[in-house]
């Protein structure tokens, strides 16, 4: 029996495989996509408003029965399976876990926060050189700036506004300032396709703060439709957003934005409830195809000289890892996550955190990349980022005042006087990478199909620990400025070591003696094979990276399509003007 | 009087009377209410729990059966009577003891790390049985709990809302004062567009 043959198979159809899917489908590549998760369609998500099946239960989050990821502190320990994410408690904060799964990924559960990286942020290392010596950094970080620049991104994170749909205020437009947005923005090539969402009602209150206070709050870019785009609907402001899929479809998640135009294509077949569990070469070295577990749970292979890896940046170096692709050592090196530095707090009169989006609020970025100041103490900056809805009972009642009581009477009345009250804010600051902080294979744990788990090796350190307590400050001055007299802060070493927003294990650079990939994604290894999404990246700020990561996939298929001598198709409806 | 308000009572499908008993009376503790402004017990969070142990809980139902065992064979040392039929004053004091005994007490987010060993069984119990009267109190109706939005009405929360308007966004409304839905109430008014 022959091995069947396609021209291109795909990992993961989330933030990125779908992009890709549609981009290769589009071109003319005959594709296979594998998603180890269920092929979503809207319908699916038209009863969502469920903290029980979502949040409680996890219907959209990986298990950590069937998708186990380990965590130790140091290489001196013993991994145990996420202690936050399983246990008699059951699923925890999706926060705290790896992303969804099924198509969409990512993008399913995601906010929507949809913030471009500004410039500083792809020469961090010089930067922090420039500025404070090289002693400052700690010496053991690997720490390299990116291969590129802001310039050369621009043009991408503009495709994924435009083709994915972000509703925004832009800041400056072509070097033109603009009234209304954040004013340290960057140049780009043209407005957000979509205005900024309506504020939910507790963002008046920070944003006025933190004016009083100086700051230049600016509108959340939003990944979800402020008016109907892209043949998709705009957000009813339901409230039910982050960790939720949306049942209008008005969040850009993947699976209602490039799926549909790939698999309009005719070109591109979806296998759900596949997963591939290794990449196979062909006797030239090169990208060959792969080796995947149907839903039957049988092992079969599937033949073509392009594969793309896009099943998150963790499982992409268990799949490297699995494959035996790493003859420098590179992979599940420089890992790199976020610390949310959450804020809690009781506003003086109801703000009605449930009605809106999260994103549906400010952020100021006085305080970013390497504008943090003097005397802080801290290396970075990072955004503060206002959180003021999108916060259900279940939810409210597990990020409760610590000092308040758990139940009984006061915990009725604390709940009764205080829920519709709530205000959140963040900060994100990221570890440097080190030597120290890197994921491999488990020794010991397997998933149900007998393949080695993920194994993460993760502490905070001294340096991540004062950026929290910095922003932390700040934070607590601006809430002060809202009214707000009752409030509490994450520990600044968070017993967390995920945060859906891990970076920097299949890193990207020009040296093939030091990276993984190079700057378009494909493996310096293997040549054919493409290993995309945060994984990518060699340093991590402030930022949500979900923008940034798609940018980078729309890179990655031009430079791939290239290749094969074709060219990447813009959207039509990316084509316009603001409308 | 089992689980609920008036003359609402539902069958059991895995817990027997006595465990329902039991686990009404520490739903009474969590959440304490009457029919004027209910809690946890109103709310009808023990029926939540019987449907989810013999569904997507059903691992934990030997664990719910050790540890209201557990439960009685210690409040009948001390007080020489099972949990339920203790005075409200003397349950919270042994919840007390057995949330103190956890490793826990700062939040849901900090005690993820609960065992199931013998040792620390009713205070592990305590977290876990917490956490599925919360679900069973503020979790949709469609769950067997969250009798009438009992929850939703004690927070000020409206629920399975398909959307708000901009006038229900502006600062300021009171929000106990909008209409409250649930899955069901979606299910029934189909504010989806059927034309997609």
């Amino acid at each position: 029996m022959s091995t069947e043959s396609v021209d291109a198979v795909i990992v993961g159809l989330g933030a990125v495989g779908a992009i890709l899917a549609e981009k290769l489908a589009t071109a003319g590549l005959r594709t296979v996509a594998f998603e180890k998760g269920e092929h979503f369609r809207d319908p699916d998500f038209r009863f969502k408003h469920d903290e029980i099946r979502y949040y409680a239960r996890g219907a959209i989050s990986p298990n950590m029965t069937r998708d186990p990821v380990t965590w130790r502190a140091t290489s001196r320990d013993t991994a145990a399976v996420l202690p936050w994410s399983s246990g008699p408690l059951g699923v925890d904060e999706p926060l705290f876990g790896m992303p969804a799964i099924g198509t969409g990924g990512g993008t399913l559960h995601w906010g929507g926060a949809a913030f471009r990286f500004p410039a500083p942020e792809f020469r961090m290392r010089s930067a922090i050189v420039e500025r404070f010596g090289a002693g400052a950094l700690p010496t053991d970080t690997t720490l390299v700036d990116w291969p590129f620049g802001f310039d050369e991104i621009e043009r991408y994170y503009d495709l994924v506004e435009w083709e994915q749909g972000v509703s925004g205020a832009a800041g400056n437009v072509a070097g033109e300032p603009r009234d209304g947005g954040n004013p340290f923005d960057d140049p780009r090539t043209r407005d957000y396709p979509m205005p900024p969402l309506h504020a939910a009602p507790g963002d008046r209150v920070f944003a006025d703060a933190a004016r009083r206070l100086g700051y230049h709050p600016y509108p959340i870019p939003a990944a979800i439709n402020s008016v109907p785009f892209a043949n998709r609907s705009a957000c009813t402001y339901c409230g039910w957003c982050h960790g939720f899929p949306c049942h209008v479809g008005a969040k850009s998640s993947t699976h209602a934005t490039s799926l549909p135009v790939a698999l309009a294509t005719g070109n591109l077949e979806v296998r759900a409830q596949s997963r591939v569990c290794q990449v196979n070469r062909g006797p030239d070295g090169r990208a060959g195809g792969v080796t995947y577990f149907g839903p039957d749970g049988v092992r079969r292979e599937i033949e073509a000289p392009i594969v793309v890896l896009a099943a998150y940046s963790l499982e992409n170096a268990r799949l490297l890892l699995l494959s035996d692709l790493n003859a420098n050592d590179q992979v599940g090196q420089h890992f790199m996550t976020h610390n949310f530095g959450w804020f809690n707090g009781v506003l003086p009169e109801d703000s009605n955190p449930f009605v809106g989006t999260l994103v549906a609020g400010s952020a100021l970025d006085d305080l970013g990349a390497d504008r943090v100041p003097d005397g802080a103490g801290v290396l970075w900056g990072s955004p503060i980022v206002g959180f003021p809805t999108d916060i259900q009972p279940l939810e409210a009642v597990h990020s409760m005042n610590p000092e308040a009581p758990r139940w009984g009477v006061g915990f009725k009345e604390w709940l009764r006087t205080n829920y519709r009250r709530l205000y959140r804010m963040y900060s994100q600051t990221a570890n440097f990478p080190s030597a120290r902080h890197r994921v491999d294979l488990d020794p010991t744990v397997r998933d149900p199909w007998g393949v080695p788990a993920l194994r993460i090796t993760h502490d905070w350190d001294d340096h991540d620990a004062r950026s929290v307590e910095f922003f932390a400050t700040v934070k607590e001055r601006i809430a002060q400025a809202m009214g707000i007299r009752e409030s509490w802060q994450h520990a600044s070493r968070p017993f967390y070591h995920l945060s859906t927003h891990e970076c920097g294990v299949h890193r990207m650079g020009e040296n093939p003696a030091e990276s993984v990939v190079d700057a378009d994604g494909q493996s310096h290894e293997c040549s054919g094979l493409w290993v995309l999404g945060g994984g990518q990246f060699p340093s991590f700020g402030g930022y949500n990276p979900t923008l940034t990561i798609q940018a980078l996939a729309y890179r990655a298929a031009e430079a791939l399509l290239e290749g094969v001598g074709a060219k990447m198709e813009p959207l039509e409806w990316a084509k316009g003007g603001p409308v | 009087m089992p689980t609920g308000s008036g003359d609402r009572v539902e069958a059991l499908t895995i817990l027997s009377e006595e465990e329902a008993n039991t686990i009404d009376a520490i739903a009474g503790r969590i959440i304490p209410g009457d029919t004027a402004d209910p809690g946890a017990r109103e709310a009808g969070a023990t029926i939540y729990i019987d449907r989810a142990l013999g569904g997507f809980l059903r691992e934990l139902r030997p664990v719910y059966r050790r540890a209201i065992l557990g439960l009685d064979a210690l409040t009948q040392e001390r007080h020489g009577a099972a949990f339920a039929e203790l005075e409200a004053e003397a349950q919270d004091a042994v919840l007390a003891d057995l949330e103190r005994g956890g490793q826990g007490g700062t939040g849901d987010t900090e005690v993820r790390d609960v065992g199931w060993d013998e040792g620390s069984l009713l205070s592990t119990f305590f977290e876990v049985v917490r956490e599925h009267i919360l679900q069973g109190t503020f979790g949709d109706p469609a769950y067997g709990g969250n009798r009438d939005l009992v929850g939703w009405r004690l927070l000020g929360f409206p629920g399975a809302r398909w959307g708000y308007t901009l006038k229900e966004m502006a600062p300021g409304v009171d929000a106990r004062s909008l209409p409250v839905k649930s899955l069901a109430d979606l299910r029934r008014e189909r504010p989806w567009d059927d034309s997609e």
